[in-house]
């Protein structure tokens, strides 16, 4: 047999799968996207581009964008912060590095799902653990999910507990690919610890940084399960996030061919998202530099 | 006095491990001092401790009197070139020279004015605005090397700068280096294993072993005078060849028993040494002879004092090593005759003789005995 064939052997597998589980729902989901499909009703009609352009005039949508935006800066600025300065922390400290760094990555290990669940009973008005200490120390309760902008702010703390894990395990794994030598040099040369990072260091792993920045706001913009568990897109609408009010239409109102479109839509902003990011940020360049 | 070295009595365990042990250097302003030996002998650790990167268990070290023992890099006034030239991969070389300045906030002008004037000196102004992954290593190391100049230190620390480079432009920045640091007049702590660089660039050379001094002393002193058989051995290539022998006296006077043959002491080493040797090492010595020292030749004279047989000839061009076996030992000749024409090939047997005044010998510990 050619080693050509063998190889398109090989991926038949995996193209496969992609078939199945991409393409065709994708494929599915445009072709949707121009009909009135309506799940309970069952009827299902070629409607032309209507669903799109209802879609410029849904208000709802609207509010679902700025929402998911809010969420969004706050959820993903909070993590990456945090994520850098835990690494920044982890990187200078020796002693307990193993047992700190694996605690700060623990909350990767954990289903969406549960940290929703678990967040749902903490920030409780009435039975919630947080609430009870805030409670003790003169605070008094806060109505996490009960106002629009506390709920916000709830949702965006707790979706950037396992997002700074996320940030904090890439950071570090670039400063740890940053020669030892380096940072001698730089503190032989006479730089302080702030000048080491700011002049070495970050420059340094600005292609990490790049990576964590490009996969939380691609993962905050999607973000669902957690969200969903803890608010459910409440209350009101005030975390109905863009992924929240597409299920929402989908399931909740049945009418799947406007949430096809919806969908089709946002695979399509996050596509231009993502590219405008690389070019950006310049991840071609720093392949072709050569430095490690 | 600016450029002054003092190490007093540093210590340096890196877990069981004794890294530095009990090292005292004192080194002179605009002296080349080098640290020379095997890798693992401290070298590197001593010349981190001086540079502030490692912190020494006991023991001070002092720049122009101060004790630095306890400051940060940054506070030492000293530049530092490493193996692997650690230069910065996100910055042109012309940033990369001017980082020590600009972390000094000194005024943009200036910065390149200097920059300009290193690197001038080191010949690499027309690659000031590549990266360093454009430079070749020959030019990398001359960006190192520049970003240590610029700041115009009070001491340079290099540790083996030019290891990474191959063989002809090593040899090439070797005397280049040693022009400028004589030009610069600035002390040099230059750490390396290699005794041929040791020996062209030092003004004085320490020798070290498992963490201690073996010797400190000037090339010369170093090759020709090595206080113990370590130091013999570490330096010269071939190394020297030390042997063993048991000292007796007979009718005939003092007799030194090499096991494979005796010989009268006086055919090997000095007069002096017998005297000594007799009178206060009186068992075992250890005589010492380098490559270069022996004479041979195809038929016995007054002076040979032993026969051999030739088991390896080596031509490297314009010398030959030889190797001679005498029953089970192995001795080293190096020679700069055509063995060829004397008509030598393996297997013939030749005689040996030294010149007693260059043989140097070592008690039983391998100390060199001084008369």
């Amino acid at each position: 047999m050619k080693a050509r064939n063998v190889g398109i052997i090989m991926l038949i597998p995996a193209l496969a799968i992609m078939l199945l589980f991409i393409v065709y729902p994708t494929a599915l989901a445009i072709y949707y996207s121009f009909t009135d499909y309506n799940v309970v009703k069952g009827s299902i009609n070629f409607i032309g581009a209507s669903n799109f352009v209802k879609l410029l005039s849904d208000y709802k949508l609207i509010n679902s964008i700025t929402r998911t935006l809010m969420f969004m800066a706050l959820a993903v600025s909070l993590s990456m912060v945090t994520g850098i300065v835990m690494a920044v922390l982890i990187y200078e400290c020796m002693l307990g590095r193993k047992i700190f760094a694996t605690l700060f990555i623990l909350p990767l290990a954990i289903p969406y799902v549960i940290i929703g669940l678990a967040f749902k009973f903490m920030l409780s008005y009435d039975i919630g653990v947080i609430n009870y200490f805030l409670e003790v120390i003169g605070i008094g309760r806060v109505p996490f999910f009960g106002k629009p902008d506390l709920a916000l702010l709830a949702t965006a703390l707790v979706d950037s507990w396992p997002g700074s894990a996320f940030v904090f395990l890439v950071t570090l794994a670039g400063f740890e690919s940053i020669p030892r030598r380096i940072v001698e040099a730089a503190l032989i040369d006479g730089a302080s610890s702030f000048r080491l990072y700011m002049h070495v260091l970050f420059p340094m792993i600005k292609r990490f940084l790049v990576i964590a920045l490009l996969f939380r706001l691609l993962d905050s913009f999607k973000a669902f399960d957690h969200i969903y568990m803890m608010t459910a897109g409440g209350p009101g609408e005030a975390t109905q996030y863009i992924s929240i009010y597409i299920t929402k239409t989908s399931f909740d109102y049945f009418n799947l061919g406007y949430a096809c479109a919806l969908a089709i839509v946002i695979l399509l902003a996050l596509s231009l998202l993502a590219q405008a990011l690389i070019k950006m940020l310049g991840l071609q360049k720093l392949r072709t530099t050569g430095w490690r | 006095m600016p450029g002054e070295v003092f190490v007093d009595h540093v210590r340096k365990t890196f877990r069981n491990v004794i890294a530095v042990d009990d090292v005292s250097l004192k080194i002179s302003e605009g002296e080349f001092f080098v640290l020379l030996g095997p890798s693992g002998c401290g070298k590197t650790t001593t010349l981190r401790i001086i540079a502030g990167l490692e912190k020494a268990d006991s023991g001070r070290v002092y720049i122009d009197g101060k004790d630095v023992t306890d400051l940060p890099p940054k506070d030492r006034d000293v530049a530092m070139v490493f193996q692997d030239y650690a230069l910065y991969p996100h910055m042109k070389v012309r940033d990369n020279v001017a980082f020590p300045l600009k972390i000094r906030r000194m005024p943009k002008q200036e910065i390149n004015k200097r920059v300009k004037e290193v690197a001038e000196l080191l010949g690499i102004d027309d690659v000031l605005d590549r990266y360093p992954y454009e430079l070749s290593g020959g030019q990398q190391q001359r960006v190192a090397l520049a970003r240590a100049l610029v700041r115009q230190p009070k001491i340079f620390l290099m540790d083996e700068p030019l290891s990474n480079l191959d063989a002809k432009i090593r040899i090439y920045l070797r005397s280049e280096l040693k022009a400028l640091q004589r030009k610069l007049n600035v002390t040099t702590i230059y750490v390396t294993h290699d005794q041929a660089e040791a020996l062209s660039l030092g003004n004085r050379i320490a020798v070290m072993n498992k963490g201690k001094v073996m010797q400190i002393g000037t090339p010369d002193e170093i090759f020709n005078s090595p206080s113990n058989t370590f130091v013999a051995n570490f330096i010269g290539s071939p190394p020297t060849n030390i042997l063993e022998a048991l000292v007796t006296q007979s009718s005939d006077g003092v007799i030194l028993d090499f096991g494979e043959f005796k010989v009268k002491a006086e055919k090997i080493i000095g007069k002096s040494y017998v005297n000594v040797a007799i009178e206060q090492y009186s068992d075992k010595i250890l005589v010492g002879i380098r490559p270069e020292y022996f004479k041979f030749s195809l038929e016995p004279t007054p002076n040979s004092f032993t026969k051999g047989k030739v088991v390896v000839i080596e031509p490297l061009g314009s010398e030959t090593i030889l190797t001679v076996n005498i029953g089970s030992m192995f001795i080293k000749i190096k020679t700069f005759i055509d063995v060829k024409e004397l008509g030598i090939k393996e297997g013939r047997e030749i005689w040996l003789e030294v010149d007693p005044r260059k043989v140097f010998v070592f008690n039983s510990k391998g100390d060199r005995i001084y008369y």
